[in-house]
């Protein structure tokens, strides 16, 4: 045993924090090496010394609160993007990304959905766009429930879809179908949604397999931590997010609803796929 | 009205804007806080200001804390980090300017402890002086250690580096702090 390992384990030995086989290898060595005991000694020696010198019960004094309170209050208000939100294990996982680039990221996702390549890209995202709006315009009747109205979908678009159940949230499902973004299925959910306000709105939830389809949109790193894209386009409200317990890529789409229910929605819908 | 509701929580609400929950955050480890700015900063005027920079920083970083970590190992962390920069920021601006800073050195109370009353104040002013004298990185290991007595574990935890590393910089410091004593021994000899 050299030396320089033994010296590096002295203070955790001296603290008890040393494992009990490696304590019994240090104390081998201590026996045996006259040098690393007495470092032991000058460690402990010093370590007790500067406690005893920096110890004291320091206290701050009171008006200093007051002072740092004004300066936190002094502080720029931190940008409300969205009203606060209840307090949810999903919440601390959100972080909201409100750029232009958000649009640009979710044509790019759209634009690589079913091309190999990337030619084109940014002629096909009106058209994806355009796609999905009508899609969304069209209610997708059904009379199956959530679980049913999966069973149904999974061999039509050839991956397991996540039906999730948003009634406590105030949507109604309405129905399922398969769409395509050129040639590559989609599942389409329908919602109907009651708004705070009395309202209703139709919610569309486009789901597709995120092992077959690349989601630029959302960049490897953010997907690890679940972030969502959120965009507003033309009267028309996205939320777009990936699930890593269904390997699903998300978009939900609503008109006429306030951005911030739709972003509520949607992180339930992602909670409760996280949960399926 | 003080609130018992956790660490945890509060800094949630905090990092939600609910400053009343960060102002019980602050009466918390305000102390705490204080003591490490104290022993980094060597002078309670600074101490003051440092703890206030402190708090500030934990208030603007609260958005990246994880609630379902624990609260106090991520704030003595920033709170150890910004005493720290501040450091190297002062130290910076002395050298350009040639200046040196004053510190204090208080004698503890020596009341039921032998060792402290063994301990000489002028020893124990050289010990502090020692301290003081440490880099800033040995400074904040060795000050959460002995002021906060925080373990070795925790220390880690705190500084976000491995166990041995944690040990290491305290090892180094407490070295440091011994061949400064030796050498002020030797001048007095002298």
């Amino acid at each position: 045993m050299k030396c320089a390992w033994a010296q590096e384990q002295l203070l955790l030995y001296l603290a008890g924090e040393l494992e009990p086989q490696i304590t019994t290898k240090l104390l081998q060595h201590l026996e045996q090496c006259g040098q690393c005991a007495a470092m032991a000694e000058r460690l402990a020696e010093m370590q007790a010394k500067v406690e005893a010198s920096l110890q004291p019960s320091l206290q701050a004094s009171a008006s200093l609160d007051a002072r740092i309170m004004d300066a936190v209050r002094s502080l720029p208000a931190r940008k409300q993007i969205w009203p606060e939100l209840p307090d949810r294990t999903w919440f601390r996982r959100v972080s909201v990304v409100l750029t232009a680039a958000c649009l640009l990221a979710i044509g790019f996702f759209l634009g690589r959905a079913s091309t190999p390549g990337n030619s084109g890209r940014e002629g096909l995202l009106p058209l994806y766009l355009t796609t999905l709006r009508t899609a969304h315009q069209q209610s997708a009747a059904s009379e199956y429930g959530p679980d049913a109205l999966a069973q149904k979908l999974a061999p039509q678009v050839q991956f397991a879809v996540p039906v999730v159940d948003l009634q406590p949230e105030g949507a109604q499902l309405a129905g399922g179908s398969k769409t395509s973004l050129q040639g590559v299925p989609v599942a389409h959910l329908s919602y109907i949604y009651k708004g705070e306000d009395g309202k209703t709105a139709l919610v569309s939830l486009f789901q597709m397999d995120g092992r077959r389809v690349f989601l630029p949109a959302l960049h490897p790193a953010d997907a690890r931590s679940e972030h969502y894209v959120v965009e507003k386009k033309d009267g028309v409200n996205y939320v777009a997010w990936y699930s890593q317990k269904t390997h699903t890529n998300n978009i939900m789409i609503a008109q006429a609803m306030p951005m911030h229910e739709l972003f509520h929605l949607a992180c339930h819908a992602c909670e409760k796929q996280d949960r399926l | 009205m003080r609130s018992y509701l956790p660490d945890q929580l509060l800094a949630r609400r905090a990092a939600a804007g609910h400053l009343e929950d960060f102002e019980e955050l602050l009466r918390r480890y305000r102390d705490r806080v204080y003591r490490i700015c104290y022993r980094m900063a060597g002078n309670a005027e600074d101490a003051q200001d440092w703890t206030q920079e402190c708090f500030v920083r934990v208030y603007r970083q609260l958005h990246h804390y994880d609630s379902g970590l624990p609260f106090a190992p991520w704030l003595l962390r920033v709170a150890s980090n910004t005493c720290v920069n501040l450091a190297k920021s002062r130290a910076h601006h002395q050298s350009k300017l040639g200046m040196s800073y004053e510190e204090d050195h208080e004698m503890p109370s020596s009341i039921g402890d032998p060792l402290r009353s063994a301990l000489s104040g002028e020893e124990a002013r050289q010990v502090q002086a020692a301290v003081a004298a440490l880099p800033p990185m040995l400074k904040q290991a060795v000050v959460l250690r002995v002021v906060e007595g925080l373990s070795f574990r925790e220390l880690a935890e705190t500084l976000g580096i491995p166990l041995q590393t944690a040990a290491s910089r305290v090892r180094r410091a407490l070295l440091q702090v011994r061949e400064q004593l030796e050498q002020v021994e030797s001048e007095v000899e002298q």
